[in-house]
């Protein structure tokens, strides 16, 4: 197994199989698929293939020499060559024909010949003898057409030619989806592609046409060609067509005992005449016997249909539909038919004309036919609608036949695709077909062997342990896979373009088949490359797209990180500007594309969206912004913007904000904390402080009880009382100054009515004013005295101011106590608001409450008012008076707390306290 | 003869109260914790605690709460902090009144004197139903007697203080405009003489309030006027 899997010489031999039972497999393959479409190894196979080789060959006469033979009929007859000299050099190119022609009389008097007689080799030559006569007159008919109409519906038929046609007596002829009829006299269609829209025809004269017959291609059982025309027996041998027309027959040779003639009938006020073969013939007016119709292709059902037509016409004379006919010759069909009224004609199929005077037509057409009864060709030449006059002309070219020799001369190449070598190819079918299944399965089972071989055994090699990889097997596969398939398309192209005969076709496959032969190495390659798993992995395309890919993925990356960069460190204008560019540029070549003015209005109305969108965003976002930097301006410490829902760089700004306060949130935070600190920590110590000094009071004060018998110690222990009374009182100032400084006292807002406030001050104090002799003069110039504050602090406030009063006022003077509303903006007495007041009235006029306290101090002040604020100092000439100077300075401090104020005006012995409340 | 607990951690101030309220003829029992307090309770007849707030193993506070499930009897508490807050806890946790260090001798002991008159005499409370007398907070004001009586003591009001009261007690918890107390006791419309209403309610208050600069019964809303506590 091993030996056979790594034998060179074994695969070598089973390449070279597999290279000839791919070629003998594809070449079987096509005809045994081509024999199959055609049913050839059917039931009746072989025969139909012969039929189609007898049609192909008859086709080949029908096609160009007609034609030919009509051009140059009609060019003579018109006295003028319009010879289109490119049609024919077209024509009868080297790519479109395999044959040239040329033509002469019987007598060989050349009347044209071939261009490229000279310059071709030919195989040999075929002849045909056709009769043509010459024109002697020419018949014109005008009619005038008086409108246009549409075509008559199969409704519109007359009767007979409902019946006719449904009853399907007529002739079916080979045009699909049409129903063309012929009885000898007439040629009409009936258009069946769509049934409700019919033309019918009727009649024209008698015309025999150009016909040929007498090919004869026989063929044996097999389908041979036995007797083939197109190559003649001897090199220069002639073989002559006959055709019918030409063959006049004298009148006592009817009488042939070989052949007798039958009488058929009359038809047409003509005598219609059988023969054993079938063929009809008639005698016309001159004596002649004359070939009735091409009898091949014309059976007695049609005849029936023919004289049915006839008998027809003989009964409904009057009311006739006229002919359409369809020249052999001309291409043009023309339809002239009437509904009983009115009488139409219509030329290939384009539009209907009604004709102004049908009677003319017909005396026309009636002319026309007793006319040409003396010819034995008629065929209209020209047709011509004008449109301004409305006339139409129809011109008919009249003559008689003449002799004429066609001769082919065949390409000793056939290097056309034309019916001559479709039928040569044809000859050889047979054998083909016959021969083409039985090598095809053989070649199948060979190749299936062979390849199933060849990929087992790929890669292995003596010696060699594993898959055993050449030079060749690690070229890229594509390229491999490429040159290989390029290779083996030019072979088929050779072969497609240029292979029409055997010769060309076996060079031309050369390439293809060494491309094939080469099958086996692509195969063992293609193997060896599955086996190590290289064939996607070796390949340039799998290569060049990686490198794309990781060029793409860089670029990528590249771009994301310079768009990051950019979205980080660039201006936010230049980001703006350069997006608005972006977008111009855009719609620059927006509007370049659609330039017209929809397109240009729409992208207006696109633009006005993306940029209103975008400004409205951006309101969005600049108005939370604002909002959330109000309620930070207004202290609002606590207070996080919402940032989830901004964009670009407004969410940036936002976070920038949020950072701002989270700054001022952590120092007020921290400075909160200090100052509840100091506040705890003064609580803290002064009760402690307090817990020795209730001692030392109590003690005091039993001591006091005592008796002491001792002046002195009685004078000694008064002070000890005195001064710790005093102490007491400086600690529980301390703690209320530095609760109200630090803002740690709860205030809670009231409406406050000053004026009972300083009533309930001025009541508390009446017993401490009235010893003192101090009168109070309270003087209201307002009678709006309600504000808003702690009444309990301002009781503070008042109670420290009248304290004092009751302290360091002259005895027996009076106090006044002046309450009226003044504007912020004012200044107060020389004096200037303190900032918090300003800054809490933000700079706008605002009514406030003043209140000012006046007494004329007992002692000398030599102190200013600021500096008799300030914590624990004292005016120094009343130092020896109680009292430790607190007082004033936590009135400001609690007036402060209530968005109020405290100032203090020291003019000469005038001490003036001045309140402001909002 | 009373019996008066006093506890406190500092041991000079107990000794302190101990010879005043000896002197006043009360038997005396010290603790110096909130604990030891309570355990004196259990065992002892007391009739009124003079606790202090912070105090080592257990503060006043919660000896005070523990002391509240089981018994009424008057507690002043000692407080050295003299916070607003101290106070209405206190008095929240159920304490009758109290006193803040450093205390004058003589207010304490007139506190110690009203707590128990008013614990010991009027415990019942049996008055509160008769007609025309009004009884807040210690206060009772006999109207067909013109008696008024603070804590159990009798005091000699003029005819305008004792109109001013009258209105109080009728409405505790009212707060009265110097406006309205002239209209009501008065009779007349104020015509900028309601500053002697300051002045009448100062002397009142002399006469009802133990310590007139802070009030336990009528209080000053200050810039608003006055009110009967509840």
């Amino acid at each position: 197994m091993k030996k056979l899997r790594e034998s060179g010489l074994l695969k070598f031999i089973a390449g070279i199989l597999l290279g000839l039972g791919l070629i003998a497999g594809i070449v079987s393959g096509i005809f045994a698929v081509g024999a199959v479409s055609e049913d050839y190894y059917g039931a009746g196979g072989k025969e139909r293939l012969k039929e189609s080789i007898i049609e192909e060959i008859a086709s080949f006469y029908n096609s160009h020499a007609i034609e030919y033979c009509a051009e140059k009929i009609n060019a003579e007859n018109n006295d003028k060559y319009e010879w289109d000299e490119k049609f024919y050099e077209d024509l009868f190119s080297e790519e479109n024909t395999n044959y040239m022609f040329n033509i002469t009389t019987p007598e060989g008097e050349e009347l044209l010949s071939n261009y490229y007689v000279d310059d071709v080799q030919y195989k040999g030559q075929l002849e045909t003898n056709i009769s043509v006569e010459r024109k002697e007159e020419v018949i014109t008919c005008q009619i005038n057409v008086t409108d246009i109409v549409r075509p008559v519906e199969y409704a519109d038929l007359p009767d007979y030619a409902k019946k006719q046609y449904e009853e399907g007596e007529w002739y079916y002829y080979s045009i699909p989806n049409t129903v063309e009829y012929y009885d000898g006299d007439m040629v009409g269609y009936v258009d069946d592609s769509e049934s409700d829209s019919t033309s019918v025809a009727v009649e024209m004269p008698a015309v025999t046409e150009v016909t040929e017959n007498s090919t004869e291609v026989v063929a044996d059982a097999t389908g041979a060609v036995v007797n083939d025309p197109m190559i003649p027996t001897t090199a220069v041998g002639t073989t002559e067509v006959t055709v019918s027309p030409t063959t006049e027959i004298a009148p006592e040779e009817i009488i042939d005992a070989d052949n007798p003639l039958e009488p058929a009938g009359i038809s047409n006020g003509l005598e219609i005449y059988k023969d054993s073969e079938g063929m009809y013939y008639y005698v016309d007016e001159n004596g002649v016997l004359r070939n009735l119709i091409s009898e091949e292709y014309y059976t007695d059902g049609e005849l029936a249909a023919k004289e049915a037509m006839e008998q027809y016409e003989a009964e409904e004379n009057k009311n006739r539909i006229i002919c359409a006919y369809s020249h052999p010759l001309n291409l043009n069909n023309v339809y002239v038919y009437s509904n009983g009224n009115d009488v139409y004609i219509n030329v290939d199929n384009t539009i209907d004309y009604r004709l102004a005077d049908s009677s003319k037509y017909q005396f026309v057409y009636d002319s026309l036919m007793t006319k040409t009864k003396d010819y034995d060709y008629v065929y209209r030449a020209n047709w011509d609608y004008d449109t301004s006059t409305g006339i139409y002309t129809e011109k008919y070219d009249c003559g008689n036949y003449q002799d004429i020799i066609l001769t082919y001369y065949v390409k000793s190449e056939l290097s056309a695709y034309d019916h001559f070598a479709m039928s040569y190819r044809l000859k050889y079918m047979t054998q083909i077909y016959d021969a083409a299944l039985p090598v095809f399965v053989v070649s199948c089972v060979i190749i299936l062997i062979t390849f199933a071989y060849l990929v087992w055994a790929a890669g292995h090699k003596k010696n060699v342990e594993g898959i055993a990889v050449s030079g060749f097997d690690k070229i890229p596969y594509d390229v491999v896979l490429a040159v290989y398939g390029v290779a083996a398309l030019f072979g088929v192209y050779l072969i497609g373009e240029n292979g029409y005969s055997l010769r060309s076709m076996l060079v031309l496959s050369i390439p293809l088949c060494i491309v094939v032969m080469l099958f086996p190495v692509f195969l063992n390659t293609t193997a060896v490359r599955f086996k190590i798993g290289s064939v996607l992995k070796n390949t340039v395309t799998v290569k060049v797209l990686k490198w794309i890919w990781k060029c793409v993925k860089k670029f990528l990356g590249q771009c994301k990180s310079l768009f990051g960069y950019l979205r980080e460190n660039m201006n936010i204008v230049w980001k703006w500007v350069l997006g608005f560019v972006a977008l111009g540029i855009f719609e620059f070549f927006l509007c370049m594309a659609f330039s017209d003015m929809e397109s240009v209005v729409m992208l207006m109305m696109l633009d006005f969206l993306i940029i209103g969108t975008v400004l409205v965003i951006a309101g969005i976002n600049m108005n939370k912004l604002k909002e959330g930097a109000k309620k930070i301006a207004a202290g609002n410490v606590g207070y996080k913007l919402d940032t989830d829902h901004m964009l670009w760089e407004f969410k940036k700004h936002g976070e920038t904000l949020n950072n701002i306060n989270d700054g001022i949130s952590v120092a007020v935070n921290e400075r909160l904390k200090s100052e509840h600190m100091q506040t705890e920590l003064i609580t803290n110590v002064t009760h402690d402080i307090k817990t020795p000094l209730t001692s030392i009071i109590s003690y005091v004060d039993l001591l006091s009880k005592e008796e002491l018998n001792n002046e002195k110690a009685d004078e000694y222990v008064e002070v000890l009382s005195r001064q710790s009374e005093r102490l007491k009182k400086l600690i529980e100032d301390l703690i209320e100054a530095s609760k109200a400084t630090t803002g740690n006292l709860k205030v809670e807002f009231s409406d406050v009515d000053v004026k009972v406030l300083l009533e309930q001050s001025l009541g508390e104090f009446s017993d401490k004013l009235e010893a003192k002799g101090l009168k109070p003069v309270v003087n209201f110039r307002t009678d709006d005295t309600v504000v808003r504050a702690d009444g309990k602090h301002l009781w503070r406030v008042f109670d420290n101011l009248i304290n004092n009063i009751s302290k360091y006022a002259q005895d027996n003077t009076r106090v006044y106590v002046d309450v009226e509303r003044v504007t912020t903006d004012e200044t107060i007495d020389g004096m200037t608001l303190d900032d918090i007041v300003k800054n809490s009235y933000a700079g706008n006029s605002a009514e406030v409450l003043k209140v000012s306290f006046k007494n004329i101090s007992k002692e000398e002040l030599n102190i200013s008012g600021e500096e008799l604020m300030e914590r624990f100092v004292r005016g120094d000439k009343s130092r020896n008076t109680e009292g430790n100077g607190l007082g004033l300075s936590i009135a400001k401090s609690l007036m402060k707390l209530q968005n109020g104020d405290l100032e203090i005006v020291v003019d000469g012995d005038l001490f003036k306290v001045v309140l402001i409340l909002k | 003869m009373y019996n008066i607990l006093i506890c406190d951690d500092e041991k000079d101030i107990v000794e302190a109260l101990n010879i005043y309220l000896t002197s006043e003829g009360y038997k005396i029992f010290k603790a110096y914790n909130g604990r030891e307090a309570l355990g004196i309770i259990e065992k002892e007849d007391i009739h009124l605690v003079l606790m202090d707030i912070m105090m080592p193993v257990m503060d006043g506070i919660t000896a005070m709460s523990r002391l509240r499930e089981k018994s009424n009897l008057p507690v002043i508490l000692l407080t050295a902090k003299g916070e607003d807050t101290d106070k209405i806890l206190g008095l929240n946790v159920g304490a009758d009144d109290y006193v803040t260090k450093p205390f004058n001798p003589v207010e304490l002991i007139a506190r110690v004197k009203a707590q128990l008159r008013r614990y010991m005499t009027l415990g019942g409370s049996n008055a509160t139903e008769k007609k025309d007398v009004y009884m807040v907070s210690g206060i009772i004001l006999d109207d067909k007697s013109k008696q008024v009586v603070v804590d159990g003591e009798e005091v000699s009001l003029t005819p305008t203080e004792y109109y001013i009261l009258k209105l109080f007690m009728e409405n505790p918890g009212k707060v009265y405009s110097p406006k309205d107390i002239y209209k009501e006791v008065w009779k007349d419309i104020p015509l900028g003489s309601e500053g002697t209403v300051a002045v009448h309610i100062r002397h009142l208050r002399e006469k009802i309030e133990i310590n007139p600069s802070e009030p336990r019964h009528l209080k000053v809303v200050w810039g608003q006027g006055y009110k009967m506590e509840e």
